[in-house]
């Protein structure tokens, strides 16, 4: 190959694949992948103070309860966020998630992904915008006995 | 006129005689209110993200020195913060939790796991106690001794021994947990405490012999995130929001505070 067809396969190499991984997604997958992890089992409803998922640069290995007589599970976390900003929720299985404030407010997700280029441990990412304050997530209804979640600032991903 | 490098090279080498210092410096302290415009709430409070609001009527750090540190071996990170070494718990922002409740900087352990020379303080300038509200601008002295010896400074620190938060809580919530009343958070820091931020200066003969340094530290309502206000005993007639007798809301209030904005200006 002459230097021109090497310069020019390089340049085409880097327009192809040139757009790399999010900071957050990698950031998530080794949490995903290596821990350290946190186990918690939700809640099945409000009534008590809900199990929480704050801690910085860890999964959260959470137990889904069993919701209603046909065996779906489900279940409450908590989340409390110090900064105002895009967040995005890093899962292992893809379960349906909804999001609410302190006042019931649904929080919409602004993208879900199914997956992320920087590994395969994450089988759902959803990106939404959180304010100063603590959240609700609930999971569910979903077969899946237990689902590891990770979460990440989002600020650099738009 | 266009002045020859090689002349202006030489002008600058004469500044150093024999005996000289390797750079004098100038140093002071900044502090202020944090006021993220996502905390923001009505009537002057702040929200945390328990869903409480606070609002300050004193708000006060007490620092000791402020010290220009040598990283030493300490300046390679040698260790999985995911995976602190025995004897550190959670590590974040820098620090880790050494098991007897000490926040300890990232070049200090690093410095431990690798048996090398750790960090050292090349110049240390005493401080006092920063009003955060009234925004202290605090130029520190050194006396006479305000010389560095050749050193790679990779962080400047602030010691600090105590912090006073006083002021009013309140509810965010539409049935609030507790009524609105005063707090006082009335925190004696474990010794060794520090805040700090990374830098990069160089003193040698090939740098500036000139170093003045500018740290502003910004404290607010962060310091009491992720505190349960409903659970904490009222003292003289105020929440206290650093009960000795709960010691997991203390480490909790040291983790916030750990997590301080520290900006540092540094001008040759």
């Amino acid at each position: 190959m002459n230097r021109f067809s090497l310069v020019l396969s390089l340049s085409l190499l880097a327009g192809c694949g040139g757009t790399a991984a999010p900071e957050e997604d990698v950031e998530a997958c080794e949490h995903l992948k290596e821990g350290p992890g946190v186990s918690v089992t939700a809640a099945k409803d409000a009534s008590t103070a809900l199990p929480t998922v704050n801690e910085p640069h860890k999964r959260h290995d959470i137990s889904l309860v069993v919701e209603s007589n046909g065996g779906a599970r489900g279940g409450l976390v908590s989340y409390a966020s110090t900064a105002e900003g895009d967040y995005a929720l890093y899962l292992s299985v893809d379960v349906p998630v909804e999001v609410t404030d302190s006042a019931g407010n649904a929080v919409a997700f602004e993208s879900t992904t199914g997956s992320v280029s920087s590994c395969s441990e994450v089988k759902s990412k959803r990106v939404l915008e959180l304010g100063v304050g603590t959240y609700t997530f609930r999971f569910g209804p979903t077969p899946q006995p237990s689902v590891s979640l990770v979460v990440e600032s989002a600020e650099h991903a738009h | 006129m266009r002045t020859p490098l090689p002349l202006l090279l030489l002008c600058f080498g004469c500044t150093l005689g024999p005996g000289d210092p390797f750079a004098t410096l100038s140093a002071r302290v900044q502090a202020s209110l944090s006021q993220p415009a996502g905390r923001s709430a009505a009537d002057g409070f702040q929200r945390l993200s328990t869903d409480y609001q606070v609002r300050f009527t004193a708000l006060r750090l007490d620092a000791t020195a402020l010290e220009l540190v040598d990283l030493g071996s300490g300046a390679t990170l040698a260790f999985d913060p995911a995976r602190p070494p025995p004897g550190y718990g959670l590590c974040h922002n820098g620090h880790c939790h050494r098991d007897d409740g000490a926040l300890v900087d990232y070049a200090v352990i690093s410095a431990e796991v690798t048996g090398g020379g750790g960090p050292s303080a090349v110049a240390s300038l005493p401080a006092q106690e920063l009003d955060v509200l009234a925004g202290t601008d605090l130029p520190l002295s050194c006396g006479e001794g305000c010389t560095l010896p050749s050193a790679t400074v990779g962080q400047v620190r602030l010691r600090i021994r105590g912090l006073v938060a006083e002021g009013v809580v309140r509810d965010g919530r539409a049935q609030p947990r507790i009524p609105e009343q005063p707090f006082r958070l009335q925190a004696l820091l474990p010794e060794g405490s520090e805040l700090s931020t990374p830098t990069a200066i160089e003193v040698s003969r090939h740098a500036s012999p000139r170093v003045d340094v500018a740290l502003t530290v910004q404290l607010g309502a962060s310091l009491l995130d992720g505190l349960p206000l409903e659970q904490l005993p009222t003292v003289g007639g105020a929440l206290d929001a650093y009960p000795p007798s709960m010691p997991d809301l203390q480490k909790q209030v040291r983790v916030n505070l750990a997590e301080t904005g520290l900006d540092v200006v540094v001008e040759r």
